[in-house]
């Protein structure tokens, strides 16, 4: 059996649920061959909070299939939850796997993300990343930063917008900004200190590549038409 | 004098200051929890603050340093407001987490250290600034400055720079220990009665390696003592650039990076693993640049070895070479399901490359049976590690009186 859900975090959970009481299902965003069950999204999850932040990640890291690595987790913790220690398992490695991936991913992005004046007091960011990480990047510099800001997901066309004390997601079809006069004379200092902060007889290009991976520097600044 | 110009020289002469990092105390209601790094230059040296001196023009004359009186050099000086001005408009585009603020000697200590403290709290004050602050405490300021300083920001150092004290005399004729060991003190008392040993606030210094004679032992020595009696939080080591050419100084070609690598590793024993110096190291002597210092331990010590990886304490795991803090960790969460086998481990996403010659699993050893350690040594020379160090040849020297029997 194939329980089916409408992409939706909660419809995702509510799918999870259902799917635990049979044996043999399965869970698909899309119907497949064979015998499908749509469920109707429930909004109330109290029977997930210990395993919350497993579920959640495994949701955001968007890779194929996640859906039944949820399952397969589910079932192998539900009945004892220190099970989730168990880390030689399958599947408990597995979702460690995923969750180190996101961890990471988004503490990396605290660093390498650069955000550019588009008008006076306001800026954005363009981000690329593995791990469906814009909620919480965007809470992370709610409260780093005073002013408002934009988040763009190239990836996923979408957008963490923030004014004053209000933030929310949207999807969005194309987005063109324009940087201010200050923004370039910023970049330009920004740059310079980038390159005049180097040692030169300590010149270690293996470790700034493995430090800064090529896929992370197209929105980086210090490292755009050098 | 423009600001690009301004910063180009004084970013330029902070740049050999590695006393820094961006850790994990904080200022406020900010909201870091951990370190971030928001690049690495082209050293492969992480970034994350706006290093810079205050000025370069310099009254005194350390045969080291790139600033001194006595070199030929443009000099400037920022005002503070240029400084708020960067280190915000820097931090807003998240470029970095704060401001590293040094300085050569204008004037006077004083007069500097007033002028940073200007500095640093137009920059809390005025421009409202939340992110990280690291002062550096000129040699010989005094007391009232020092103390403002603490308040002002989140870490503040005192470099001491030469391990010994009577070498100071002559590579800094106008430095004397007395000058950077009494801020450190008076700063420890002070910044334990402002923060009342909260993580916050702290104080580290650097200690250059290879402008001296000094061994290792020495340094690791003076480090140890730091770390207890004046309460730093880290002590950095800043392999030693010839840049002066200047005679009371050894002519090295390359800076000793790996020697550089070694102390770190050694003071990251000391400090996280929980090793007595004199495990690690015997009086005068330098650090074997071929093995890490764990490793080195390891081959010391083999009557302690194999360990039963399922049975090992955390204390016993954590000096088995190749297994860090998480690894040991890992291991312990993972053994109460079931008895560990090596295949595990590469499940536990840990390298057993080091560690298959100090272990047994469920009382099977799958490293080699010897009684040499240069059978063991030769084996371990082939996961080195540590090849982002280029700079010395004597890494491929193989164990020759291992080379023969079965290895």
């Amino acid at each position: 059996m194939n329980v089916t859900y409408d992409k939706s975090f909660e419809g995702y959970l509510t799918a999870l649920k259902f799917a635990l009481e049979y044996e043999n299902s399965k869970i698909s965003s899309e119907d497949v061959l064979g015998e499908n069950i749509n469920i109707k999204t429930q909004e109330e999850h109290d029977w997930a909070k210990d395993f919350y932040i497993e579920l959640k990640t495994i949701y955001l890291s968007e890779r194929e299939g996640f859906e039944n690595i949820a399952l397969n987790y589910l079932r192998f913790i539900k009945n004892d939850i220190n099970k989730k220690n168990d880390i030689t398992n399958k599947w408990v490695n597995l979702v460690e796997k995923i969750k180190k991936s996101y961890f990471s991913e988004l503490h990396r992005m605290k660093g390498f993300l650069r955000f550019m004046e588009f008008e006076k007091g306001s800026y954005i960011a363009k981000i690329s990343t593995e791990n469906n990480i814009i909620e919480d990047l965007g809470s992370y510099f709610k409260k780093r930063m005073r002013e408002n800001f934009i988040i763009y997901d190239e990836k996923r066309k979408s957008i963490f917008i923030r004014i004053k004390d209000k933030s929310y997601i949207k999807k969005v079809e194309n987005l063109r900004f324009q940087k201010t006069n200050e923004e370039i004379k910023i970049e330009s200092l920004w740059k310079k200190f980038f390159n005049e902060i180097a040692i030169k007889e300590r010149a270690n290009e293996k470790l700034q590549k493995s430090k800064v991976p090529l896929k992370y520097r197209k929105t980086i600044t210090e490292f755009i038409n050098f | 004098m423009e600001l690009l110009e301004k910063l180009e020289i004084l970013s330029n002469s902070a740049k050999y200051d590695a006393s820094c990092a961006s850790s994990k105390s904080s200022f406020k209601n900010n909201s870091r929890l951990s370190g971030i790094c928001h690049s690495w230059s082209a050293d492969g040296r992480c970034v994350s603050l706006l290093k810079i001196l205050l000025t370069n023009i310099c009254e005194f004359d350390c045969a080291y340093c790139i600033n001194r009186k006595s070199n030929n050099i443009k000099r400037t000086a920022f005002t503070p407001d240029e400084i708020c001005l960067l280190t915000t408009e820097f931090y807003k585009r998240n470029y970095i987490e704060g401001l590293f603020l040094s300085s050569a000697v204008m004037k006077n200590p004083d007069f500097t250290m007033e002028l940073m403290n200007k500095t640093a709290s137009k920059l809390r004050k005025e421009y409202g600034f939340k992110g990280y602050i690291h002062l550096k405490i000129i040699p010989g300021s005094n007391e009232k400055l020092i103390e403002e300083a603490i308040r002002y920001a989140d870490r503040v150092s005192v470099n001491i720079e030469i391990a010994d004290s009577k070498k100071l005399d002559s590579i800094c004729p106008d430095k004397t220990r007395e000058m950077i060991i009494k801020p450190m003190s008076y700063a420890k008392d002070k910044i334990s009665e402002i923060y009342e040993n909260k993580k916050h606030g702290g104080q580290s210094t650097q200690l250059i390696v290879g402008a001296t004679e000094d061994s290792d032992y020495k340094i690791m020595n003076l480090a140890q003592k730091l770390y207890e009696k004046m309460k730093l939080k880290r002590v950095y080591y800043s392999a030693f650039i010839n840049i002066n050419s200047d005679e009371r100084l050894p002519a090295l070609n390359k800076p000793p990076l790996l020697r550089e690598h070694r102390l770190y590793q050694a003071d990251w024993l000391i400090r996280i693993y929980d090793f007595k110096l004199n495990e690690i190291l015997n009086e005068n002597e330098n650090l074997n640049l071929i093995f890490d210092p764990k490793t080195q331990w390891a081959l010391n010590n083999l009557n302690l070895f194999p360990l039963e990886i399922n049975k090992a304490s955390y204390d016993e795991l954590i000096r088995v070479p190749g297994i860090g803090i998480v690894g040991a960790k890992k291991i312990i969460k993972a053994r109460k399901f079931s008895n560990l086998k090596i295949e595990d481990m590469k499940k536990l996403r840990i390298s057993v490359k080091k560690a298959v010659y100090f272990l047994t699993f469920n009382g099977k050893y799958h490293g080699i049976t010897t009684n040499n350690p240069d059978k063991i040594k030769n084996l371990l020379i082939e996961y080195k590690q540590d090849n982002l160090f280029e700079d010395e040849k004597l890494l491929y020297t193989t164990y020759l009186s291992a080379n023969t029997g079965e290895l």
